[in-house]
């Protein structure tokens, strides 16, 4: 009885570790996360219009969301990009956020 | 014993709170915004914020604001959710002491689940941009449209909060003009 608690306890523990809400960033923390970062640069110069995409896990359940960089380019009708970040947030484990920033004209 | 079990646990517990107090925090307007250097000046953009619906409708908007430094006006970029199938004018926005209307652009139209996904974009001056976000009572915005204007509305309490940070945004940003 004693060994089957021990495995469900570990089991369980192991479940709702590697279920945590994590999310892509360069530099990580269990606790929070709030981290910048570059993505991409291009030649192309100058950016008046920024548009931004993003996506979403709750629990590292569930994950939605479309942080693509044509939809973040399409939101603010950028044509010609001149560069990406990337915005990475996570608290807990429990809600984690992913944005793609896209400046360009 | 119990007490320093007790102060173990707060001394746990307390980084942790004080992490999360500040990263939640209301006020702390850096993960609000992002800015560029940019040959003819600094460009700002304020992220995506919501709150404004139309309850009857079952519709909603969100909105973020691009502005570069050197010019008098800035871009808001807008989405609008709805089930009708529409074609927006202009846009108008609404507070206690202030309204101001402004003709709108379309940037694409497409369909999201059962609703219509309308985005559009806007010029208002950074001027009339600040009297907007003025935390009042009754802060408004009206989509003009062929059909009838609609009226999103959005709770006293939470314009409030969203004022006062935006506000707090420009505010930043007039410093750095």
């Amino acid at each position: 009885m004693k060994k089957v608690k021990m495995f469900l306890l570990v089991a369980g523990s192991t479940f709702l570790i590697s279920s945590c809400a994590m999310v892509k960033a360069p530099l990580s923390g269990y606790v929070y996360t709030g981290v910048k970062a570059p993505v991409t640069a291009t030649s192309n110069s100058n950016s008046s219009k920024v548009g931004t995409s993003q996506a979403t896990s709750v629990l590292g359940w569930f994950a939605f969301g479309d942080a693509s960089i044509d939809a973040a380019a399409k939101s603010a009708g950028i044509s010609k990009i001149h560069h990406v970040d990337e915005q990475s947030t996570s608290v807990l484990g429990i809600f984690a956020t992913y944005k793609v920033l896209v400046y360009g004209e | 014993m119990v007490n320093n079990q007790s102060y173990k646990w707060v001394r746990l517990i307390a980084p942790i709170y004080l992490i999360l107090t500040l990263s939640v925090s209301g006020q702390n307007i850096s993960n609000k915004y992002s800015s560029s250097y940019q040959n003819n000046g600094m460009l700002y953009f304020i992220f995506p914020q919501n709150g404004f619906n139309n309850n009857k409708l079952g519709s909603k908007l969100d909105y973020d604001i691009t502005y570069l430094t050197t010019k008098d006006t800035a871009t808001l970029n807008f989405s609008y959710f709805e089930k009708s199938n529409r074609k927006i004018d202009s846009i108008g926005f609404f507070n206690d002491v202030n309204n101001i209307t402004s003709r709108v652009k379309k940037i694409y139209i497409e369909t999201k689940k059962q609703k219509w996904h309308y985005r559009y974009s806007t010029q208002i001056s950074f001027i009339d941009l600040n009297k907007f976000f003025t935390p009042t009572d009754n802060a408004k915005i009206i989509l003009y449209t062929k059909e009838e204007n609609i009226t999103l509305s959005i709770k006293p309490s939470n314009w409030n909060k969203l004022a006062s940070l935006t506000k707090k945004i420009l505010t930043l940003i007039s410093s750095n003009k």
